[in-house]
């Protein structure tokens, strides 16, 4: 009885955040230890609304971005770039999939053998959609993307390719 | 009147005026009671280099969070795009 009582309690907090979109999305130290580049971006509500005002808004791609990024609530990202392939073990994805209760949908699978695998959830709240995470995985990469709030998905597919998205700032263990 | 003659002329002793120490210690102790007028321009000073400490760091905390916002949804419409691309292809 003691345990199932301690297993509730444990169980409420991740079910609340999967609730409102937030998922725990870190991975195990020793696997990020031998990434050769990072990307870890932890960004929530306060910070997004903060960082929005530093992006310019004229009609320029920052504006979309600045226009998307003011009803979130929260970007996190965790993004990795291995030396070898077979670097990370793709099971820990697993782990990502299993905070995903009944409220998400999974909507989009692709599975290719010339470039990665992404898998996209959304949580669908009326006719928008109140979180996304994002599963790529590659030999070589890892990538796992948590949008916390509304976002449109065809606008933010938009931003691909526009000018003025900086190139990814990888940390590199090389430098 | 040689040298000599006139140094000890020059540095005889003599007596200061009357009431001279008394006025000193007076003029000192009203010099310390003089409340310090330094303390509040310290004070300024001191406030204004923590307020600019303080912004400098909010603007570069700020100014990170910009780029990180744009790096996220950079990797994040990658990710999309490159879905939805696959998607269509198939659906051709």
């Amino acid at each position: 009885m003691r345990h199932i009582f301690i297993s509730l309690l444990l169980a409420i907090p991740a079910a609340a955040s999967a609730q409102s979109g937030r998922i725990n999305i870190d991975i195990p130290p020793s696997l990020a230890a031998k990434a050769a580049e990072s990307v870890d971006v932890n960004l929530d509500g306060a910070m997004l609304r903060l960082a929005a005002k530093f992006l310019s808004d004229d009609e320029s791609e920052e504006h979309n971005v600045r226009e998307m990024v003011r009803k979130l609530d929260g970007i996190y990202v965790r993004s990795y770039e291995f030396d070898e392939e077979g670097a990370y073990d793709r099971s820990f994805l697993a782990n990502i999939r299993a905070q995903l209760g009944s409220d998400w949908k999974r909507i989009v699978t692709v599975q290719s053998r010339r470039s990665d695998n992404v898998e996209i959830y959304a949580q669908p709240r009326g006719e928008t959609i109140a979180g996304l995470v994002i599963l790529s995985a590659e030999p070589r990469e890892l990538t796992i993307v948590n949008i916390v709030g509304p976002i449109d998905l065809d606008k933010l597919a938009s931003l691909e390719g526009q000018f003025g998205i900086p190139r990814m700032t990888r940390r590199s263990k090389h430098e | 009147m040689n040298i000599e003659s006139e140094l000890s002329h020059l540095l005889r002793r003599t007596e200061p005026p009357p009431g001279f120490a008394e006025r000193v210690l007076t003029r000192i102790d009203v010099e310390r009671r003089r409340p310090r007028r330094r303390g509040p321009a310290r004070a300024l000073a001191a406030a204004a280099l923590i307020a600019i400490a303080l912004g400098g760091w909010g603007l570069h905390v700020t100014l990170r969070a910009r780029d990180e916002v744009m790096t996220a949804m950079r990797i994040a419409s990658q990710k999309v795009a490159h879905a939805q691309r696959e998607v269509r292809g198939v659906s051709r």
